[in-house]
């Protein structure tokens, strides 16, 4: 039983709920003594538990509702006497009627004192009130629970602040005006922070607790953020009133200043405003303010400051000065995403330097083209120039480059826009130079030449590096490709390379740029190389182990080309006609023979066909002096020139062979033979030949001697051919053989893409198969569309394709 | 219970009149007998002790119940019971009833029915008062539960003859079904707008009787006398599920089609060796988490939820997608396709898929929602229950809590009373437990949907999801007991 | 009583019949009612003796009422919250004390 008795629940005492009825008016009066006292801040005797308990008391009796309405009546009451009336008493008439006296100093000092007293009371007013009603608020913390949800009211804290609102912001100053303290604190603020751009320095916490206020107060009791009296009243004027600001600022700007000024004060405009959004008004603005700056001050100006003739853009980029073109980007970014103004200056200005780099590499160039016909001399002098301004094309273009790499980095904030904007204007004007390929294959040329030596790993690669950059501009690169293998071919063949490796290198970072098909002719060629080598060896093996040879072996280094890989006809400068293999001397011919042999019966089936003209020998000659005495030198020529020397082995002293009678007994090319008798019987230096009659030109009719007064101050001489065996820049019957030559390869290529992709789709459409070839021939070169039509036409009539429908002009592949 | 709150009740007005002592004592007892044999009017009339209801501490009898499990002992009982009683149990009733009351009068009203329904106001209220004052009697401790609370009373007095009729007829079904060891219980288009208190709670119970007829010939002709225990409400028109259906734990199918139902309590888990829900055609706009937990943790195979006016993915407020690994899915066609596999089904092809969860809602202590938690209060995301909460958990617990009238809390100051009223309908729906940590509340302080597509349960498990299918996720709305029992961010 | 500090450690909760119990203040503002009570900034005499009549609860509720105090402190962080028992026959009135208190 007692434990059935402990289980029973209790009922609650009715002491809880206040057991007195009807003692409303009681408890309230006790209530509202108390809360007054609370507003003037004499509540530390009070009884927080006995006024909750009042409350309480009085709700539970289901006069709640009766308690709202008393306490609003009592805010109601002590908002509209005591605090308006001190508030009031803060509102001086120059705050009333001043208007925008700025420019008066006497009433501007006057105005911004009286302001700043007027909102330190308002301030104190506010601040006031919101810890009263804080403390009220709770002591009715019950009442809000049961009232508010049930009548869905306002809690009595937010009816307070409407009140205040209404009451205190919202009345009119003065009976006779409109005009209210909210309007009075509004141009107040405003004031202030118009004196604070101008330079003044205001007091900001002052500001910043009164728009604490105005963020604190809502237009509804429902406080949506979007409501804030901040937001509603303020802002609005607030941003209006900068927006002229900053027209006006704007325009004053571009009038009287130089770009860089603008951007100096626009931004510290920027930051400027920023500031006092987080320490004046409020961070809501920011994003507001930062948009009338955006669009007032910077998107109008800013086309017209990148533009300013002498201090705009061109000038920054000219000057280097890229402090101040970061702050042009900065602004420019910030109004807009493409930076138009800012990217079109820069690439004009990239387009002017390169199109002036391009006329420095070929000014002096029409010279000899204009004049073709006149001398040798003439012609050859310019060649070497020429070939030094390629180079310093090339070296023009990448400390132009690195100029803007750095004003990218720098200034543009390795900006994509910029980024693609800036390589798209190097890619324009490296392309308008017709000779871009080979003036950048000559700079690999000669940087793998002679460029190198002496050059760490590093810088070497830093080297290569840059040249890449540039053929990556490039647009047809298979005209670079043609470039390059030729002066490669004479590289590996002459012996010209530097370092091995560092064409290895260049090999593999052009398959890293353009692919793998675009170096795999150029890869096969140094596999011939090596295989060369293998087989010299080898070949020397034979010999040796044959030992059926009389007399003095020859020693022969080979190289063995396979002929598809290497360009062939820039080699051996061959036209048209039909070449007759050299006659070698005896000696050489047997070993020649003797080594056809010996590879065939390697590699049957093959063909070797012997390039005299890309070939050196070493001579040993002797020369017999008037004197008796006999002088030896070791001569390093062509083959052909050793094939020349060697006929006057035969010759006896003082006798002479024509030029016709050696072109008859040699079948050396004209071209080449001439050339090779210009070094050996004109070139200065290395005469073994006498000429007659001694000129520079050879002619059919001139005579040759053994010149046995040949003088060298070196035992080993060099005798090089002129003109052929150099990487030179080419003239322009040889460029148009190049074009020429590309022109059929490009239509190559064309037609195996087209047949590619015909075979594979079976039917297309002209337009489909347009793009499709474009998009597979664009790594290499920019295919001509005219030229692809034409081949097109070309493959249809040699029935690869066929015509299959007209609307929309159709083609079927013919299997 | 909810239509209970606009619908005070007439005993509320005259409960302050303190002439309680009028009624005679008699009456009291006889309704009180009256009531507990109302509610258990399948069972033995004979000893009213050895059935009292469990959760009653009597004294009397605490040494009865003692040495055996009580159910055992009951059932054994009870089925010998019913053999003579077979034949005409309601007169048998009626028989036994006239035997220890006195004034049938009050009797004859009541027979099927809510008893307190079925009693002229006055009388209800001042048995309420009597109850208080003689709740020390022996008779107390087999109050039915509930009897304040249920439903609808004035509906009920208009209706009596028809209702009883329906009631009549559900509880002969009952009775039927218990008596024969029946297992499937057929309540279907009983025209029952609300199950009656304790009409179900004898079929915990409920034993198959040996369906061997001749002697065994081998092992496989004994079956189980485990029931399949099988409960069809559909085509009614209840409007709440009675709390004491979940008490039938060995509910393998259980069908409310067709009904009025807005809302499944969470207590359903309770039921967990269900196997087949049929929930269709009903009001319900989202379902109990609860019964997600039977899918995944239980034994539940098929879910009918449709047609009902389900919320609809597309046009809720959604706060988090989740792709099938749990990683925020990047939109919600991704959340919304699974993905495509090849060969056999994956696992997640026949899981239940997480698709996406809905905001949070708080409530404070009072069960008002909030907007957001107020950053500056103490304790408001700590898994500590409220005073108030602490107190009503104790309230439902407490047998006594139905003592406190209506009239009583309606006395008691600000916002008592409503909570109190909130604490009985939790109760009478079989409780709340958290779907975070588990703990048994009352006021739920926090509330959110989660989207499950849970398709291959709807159709029953019949086949996988096909590769890339597109989901229809089914609303679940999941409780919790506080403020840190709200979704994990990482899921 | 002045001679408590109003930011002592310690604040002292009185029942309406003369109970006292002394908790830490921390403990105390648990309830939102005592919190406000003791807040420093509004200066009212509970906040600046720490002292707080409750004129409406018994000794034996507030007893409750200060022992749901501690346990809702020492658990504030747990995850696995142990129940708090309160005697049955005690809820109605702690349900209307923690009504009154806000907790």
């Amino acid at each position: 039983m007692a434990m059935r008795a402990r289980q029973k629940i209790r009922a609650p005492r009715k002491g809880l709920a206040s057991s007195k009825g009807d003692d409303f008016e009681a408890n309230w009066q006790a209530l509202s003594g108390s809360l007054k006292r609370i507003h003037t801040k004499d509540a530390s005797d009070l009884s927080f538990e006995q006024l909750y308990r009042n409350a309480y008391n009085i709700i539970v009796t289901m006069r709640g509702h009766d308690l709202y309405e008393r306490v609003k009546q009592l805010e109601r009451e002590w908002l509209a006497t005591e605090v308006r009336s001190s508030v009031d008493a803060a509102i001086s008439p120059s705050l009333l009627f001043a208007q925008d006296a700025l420019d008066i100093q006497d009433q501007a000092n006057e105005r911004r004192a009286a302001g700043e007293r007027f909102l330190a009371v308002l301030r104190e007013t506010w601040e006031d009130h919101q810890l009263s009603m804080g403390m009220i608020t709770d002591v009715l913390m019950y009442m809000d629970r049961v009232v508010v949800a049930d009548h869905r009211k306002p809690s009595i804290y937010v009816a307070s602040m409407a009140l205040f609102r209404d009451i205190v912001l919202r009345s009119p100053v003065r009976p006779d005006t409109k005009t209210t303290v909210a309007d009075v604190l509004e141009s107040t603020v405003l004031f202030l922070v118009q004196l604070e751009r101008s330079g003044q320095i205001i007091e900001r916490p002052l500001i910043r607790h009164c728009i604490y206020m105005l963020e604190g107060l809502y237009e509804t009791i429902t406080e949506e953020e979007s409501s804030k009296l901040y937001l509603t009243s303020f802002e609005p004027a607030f941003l209006e009133a900068s927006k002229t600001f900053y027209q006006k600022e704007g325009q004053r700007l571009v009038e009287s200043a130089d770009a860089a000024t603008f951007c100096k004060v626009a931004m510290e405009r920027i930051t400027e405003e920023k500031e006092r959004c987080a320490s004046t008004l409020s961070t809501l603005s920011e994003p507001k303010i930062k948009e009338v700056l955006d669009n007032e001050l910077i998107k109008r100006n800013i086309a017209e400051v990148v533009n300013l003739e002498g201090t705009g853009v061109r000038n920054m980029l000219d000057q280097d000065r890229l402090d101040i073109l970061r702050s042009v980007y900065v602004l420019s970014s910030r109004v807009d995403n493409k930076k138009t103004p800012l990217t079109a200056v820069v690439q004009k200005c990239i387009v002017d330097m390169g199109q002036e780099i391009n006329t420095l590499a070929t000014a002096p160039a029409p010279a000899p083209e204009t004049t073709d016909k006149k001398a040798v001399k003439e012609k050859e002098k310019p060649m070497n120039q020429q070939t030094m301004s390629a180079i310093k094309w090339v070296d023009d273009i990448l400390a132009l480059k690195k100029k803007f790499d750095a004003i990218w980095v720098d200034s543009f904030m390795s900006d994509q826009v910029m980024q693609s904007a800036i390589t798209t204007s190097f890619s324009d004007f490296i392309n308008s130079n017709p000779r871009s390929s080979e003036h950048l294959s000559l700079f690999f040329d000669e940087n793998l030449k002679k460029g190198i030596k002496g050059k760490t790993d590093s810088e070497v690669d830093s080297l290569l590096d840059n040249g890449i950059t540039l053929l990556r501009y490039i647009k047809d690169k298979d005209l670079f490709e043609a470039y390059y293998k030729k002066h490669l071919s004479r590289r590996l063949l002459m012996k010209r390379s530097a370092s091995m490796d560092a064409e290895r290198q260049m090999i593999s970072k052009m398959k890293m740029e353009v692919g793998n098909q675009f170096t795999q002719r150029l890869e096969s060629m140094f596999k011939d190389m090596t295989i060369s080598e293998d087989l010299t060896s080898s070949y020397k093996d034979h010999i040796r182990k044959s030992a059926s040879h009389d007399g003095k072996p020859v020693d022969l280094e080979i190289n063995v080309l396979t002929s598809t890989m290497w360009p062939m006809e820039i080699m051996s400068n061959t036209r048209d006609e039909v070449q007759l293999s050299c006659v070698f001397p005896r000696e050489v011919e047997s070993v020649k023979q003797s080594f056809e042999q010996f590879y065939l019966s390697k590699h049957s089936g093959r063909k070797l066909s012997w390039q005299a003209s890309m070939g050196t020998a070493d001579i040993r000659a002797t020369f017999q002096r008037s004197n008796g005495k006999t002088a030896r030198h070791e001569l390093n020529v062509s083959t052909y020139a050793m094939v020349i020397l060697l006929l006057f082995n035969d010759v006896a002293p003082g006798e002479s062979l024509t030029f016709a009678e050696i072109q008859s007994r040699t079948r050396i090319p004209d071209h080449d033979l001439i050339r090779n008798l210009q070094s050996l019987a004109v070139a200065p230096k290395t005469r073994v030949l006498k000429k007659d009659p001694m000129s520079r030109e050879v002619k059919p009719t001139d005579r040759f001697f053994f010149n046995n007064d040949f003088q060298s101050p070196f035992t080993k001489v060099r005798i090089g051919v002129v003109s052929g065996s150099a990487n030179k820049v080419e003239n322009n019957d040889q460029r148009k053989e190049t074009e020429k030559k590309m022109n059929e390869e490009r239509g190559a290529s064309i037609e195996a893409a087209v047949v590619r992709i015909m075979k594979q789709r079976k039917t297309l459409v002209h337009s489909k198969l347009m793009s499709e070839v474009l998009g597979q021939l664009s790594s290499r070169f920019v295919p001509d569309v005219n030229m692809i039509k034409r081949r097109i036409e070309s493959l249809i009539d040699r029935e690869y394709l066929e015509r299959v429908g007209e609307d929309p002009p159709t083609y079927g592949y013919i299997a | 219970m909810d239509n209970e709150i606009p619908l005070p009740p007439p005993p509320r007005i005259r409960h302050r009149a303190p002439n309680t002592p009028t009624v005679p004592s008699s009456l009291h007892k006889t309704y009180h007998q009256l009531s507990r044999f109302d509610d258990r009017s399948s069972q033995p009339s004979s000893d009213p002790a050895l059935f009292s209801s469990d959760d009653i501490p009597a004294s009397g009898l605490e040494n009865y119940h003692a040495p055996a499990a009580s159910g055992c002992r009951k059932r054994r009982y009870r089925g010998t019971w019913w053999g003579e009683m077979v034949k005409d149990s309601k007169r048998k009733r009626v028989d036994f009833k006239d035997k220890r009351l006195v004034d049938s009068g009050v009797w004859m009203g009541s027979d099927d029915s809510g008893v307190d329904s079925l009693l002229p106001s006055e009388d209800a209220s001042i048995w309420g008062e009597e109850l208080l004052h003689h709740s020390t009697v022996g008779r107390a401790g087999e109050v039915a539960p509930g009897e304040i609370a249920a439903g609808a009373q004035q509906r009920v007095v208009f209706r009596k003859a028809e209702e009883s009729r329906e009631h009549q007829l559900a509880r002969a079904i009952v009775n039927d079904c218990l008596e024969k060891g029946q297992d499937s219980v057929d309540l279907s288009i009983g025209g029952l707008q609300q199950i009656p208190q304790g009409l179900l709670s004898p079929l915990q119970h409920l034993t198959k009787l040996p369906t061997v007829k001749e002697p065994p010939i081998s092992e496989d002709v004994y079956s189980s006398l485990r029931p399949f225990l099988r409960m069809f409400l559909a085509g009614n028109s209840l409007s709440d599920v009675p709390g004491d259906l979940f008490d039938l734990d060995a509910l393998r199918v259980l069908s409310l089609r067709n009904n009025r139902l807005t809302e499944i309590p969470p207590a359903i888990r309770k039921l967990t060796m269900l196997q087949e829900v049929n929930l269709a055609v009903n009001e319900l706009r989202f379902l109990p988490w609860e019964l997600l937990w039977l899918i995944k943790k239980g034994d539940l195979k098929h879910l009918t939820v449709r047609p009902n006016p389900l919320w609809r993915i597309d046009e809720a407020e959604i706060s988090h997608w989740f792709s099938l690994d749990g990683a925020p899915a990047s939109s919600p066609e991704e959340a919304l396709t699974l993905h495509n596999y090849e060969g056999p089904a994956p696992e997640e092809a026949w899981a239940p898929i997480h698709v996406a969860t809905g905001p949070v809602r708080l409530f404070n202590m009072e069960g008002v929602m909030v907007d957001a938690p107020p950053t500056s209060s103490t304790s408001q995301s700590s898994r500590v229950p409220s005073l108030r909460e602490v107190s009503l958990l104790a309230f439902t617990r407490s047998p006594f809590s139905d003592l406190i009238s209506d009239a009583d809390m309606a006395d008691c100051p600000g916002l008592v009373p409503s909570l109190l009223r909130q604490a009985r309908a939790v109760r009478n729906g079989g409780g709340r437990c958290c779907s975070v940590c588990h703990r048994s509340f009352v006021i739920a302080r926090a509330e959110w949907i989660e989207w499950w597509d849970c398709s291959v349960y709807e159709n029953g498990l019949k086949g996988p999801r096909s590769s890339g299918e597109k989901l229809r996720p089914l609303p679940f709305r999941r409780l919790g007991c506080s403020w840190a029992c709200v979704p994990d961010a990482s899921r | 009583m002045d001679s408590t500090p109003g930011s002592s450690e310690y604040v002292t909760l009185v029942s309406g019949d003369g109970f006292e119990f002394i908790v830490p203040r921390s403990t105390a503002c648990v309830s939102g009612t005592i919190r406000r009570m003791l807040d420093p900034s509004s200066r009212f005499s509970e906040a600046v003796t720490g002292r707080c009549v409750l004129e409406n609860m018994s000794g034996l509720v507030l007893e409750k009422v200060c022992e749901y105090l501690c346990y809702n402190l020492k658990n504030k962080n747990q995850t696995n919250v142990p129940d708090m028992e309160i005697p049955p026959e005690l809820c109605l009135e702690l349900l209307m004390a923690a009504d009154y208190l806000d907790t």
